[in-house]
């Protein structure tokens, strides 16, 4: 099934001899689930490395949790070690983009 | 050094035509770059090609760009001996949200709107804001003669029958401002 994310084996049983078959049997013996996963940031780069947020910061080896996505309060979003060397590199902490003054949003916050 | 995101920026300057800015590597790596920027119309840069060395740094993109003209321009906020150049988003405000067509950009705006009230070259701010008809015959004389590829000067080219060398002629026309018979009388007299 391309496409569904359901990977699925089916037995169609045996059909008894000299009967019409009546009903299309279907036995379900085996099968896989699949999801994928996106950064909804409301950009597809992030703003410092230029790298996908789904991709990875050139600091990180896998995307996902090894290359977090964070948002500031002015609502821009970089990749944690991104904005981190930045910041760190920085006596004003402020945001690469608007120059407003960088706060972490919190996770709360973004659900809003 | 992030490489990929330099190799980006190339990729994506290389593919804006409109813009009149250019980019090209320099030898091996990515840390050495020149950039063009065609000097804005209606300015005293009109016609000139300048050309921009760029030095791109390990720590790029958390610090800027080093960049300064190769080509000799005749502008307030850029030294007349060596090209430096006073642009606060190439020093204290740059970000690494900027990328270097938005350097180059933000200098092709600075040929547009000088500010002699930041110098980098105390001279030509003085002149631009004192004597600003002689600022801008100097401005374009300097576009003419050093911005201008494969194009010689009238005046230049006058002088160089006249028998002076091409270094005594080209001296004499910048101390006249592009003036041929001001620079006639200065080799003369």
């Amino acid at each position: 099934m391309p496409g569904s994310g359901v990977n699925m084996t089916v037995d169609a049983g045996p059909v008894p001899s000299g009967e019409r078959p009546r009903a299309f049997k279907v036995k379900i013996k085996h099968w896989r689930t699949l999801a994928s996963w996106s950064w909804n940031a409301g950009d597809d780069v992030c703003g410092i490395c230029r790298n996908p947020f789904d991709g990875c910061s050139p600091e990180a080896k896998y995307p996902g949790d090894d290359s977090p996505v964070v948002w500031g309060t002015c609502r821009h979003a970089f990749h944690l070690q991104c904005i981190t060397q930045w910041l760190s590199s920085q006596t004003e902490q402020r945001c690469p983009i608007c120059r407003q003054n960088w706060e972490f949003k919190s996770a709360e916050e973004n659900e809003e | 050094m992030d490489l990929s995101r330099v190799q980006k920026e190339i990729k994506e300057i290389s593919l804006d035509k409109a813009s009149g800015i250019s980019v090209r590597v320099m030898g091996n790596d990515l840390t050495r770059l020149q950039g063009t920027i065609n000097g804005p119309k209606d300015t005293v840069y009109e016609g000139g090609v300048f050309v921009v060395d760029i030095e791109i740094k390990g720590v790029y993109p958390f610090e800027p760009p080093k960049m300064r003209f190769k080509t000799k321009i005749y502008h307030p906020n850029v030294s007349s001996q060596n090209g430096a150049i006073c642009l606060d988003i190439l020093k204290d405000q740059w970000s690494p949200a900027l990328t270097i067509k938005t350097a180059l950009l933000s200098l092709q705006a600075l040929l547009c709107s000088p500010e002699p009230n930041d110098p980098q070259d105390a001279v030509v701010a003085k002149l631009f804001l004192g004597d600003h008809p002689l600022f801008e015959r100097t401005a374009r004389h300097w576009t003419r003669t050093y911005a201008t590829p494969g194009q010689e000067t009238e005046g230049l080219t006058q002088l160089l029958e006249m028998g002076f060398t091409r270094e005594q002629a080209q001296e004499a026309l910048d101390g006249a401002a592009g003036d041929l018979n001001a620079a006639i009388a200065a080799l003369l007299g």
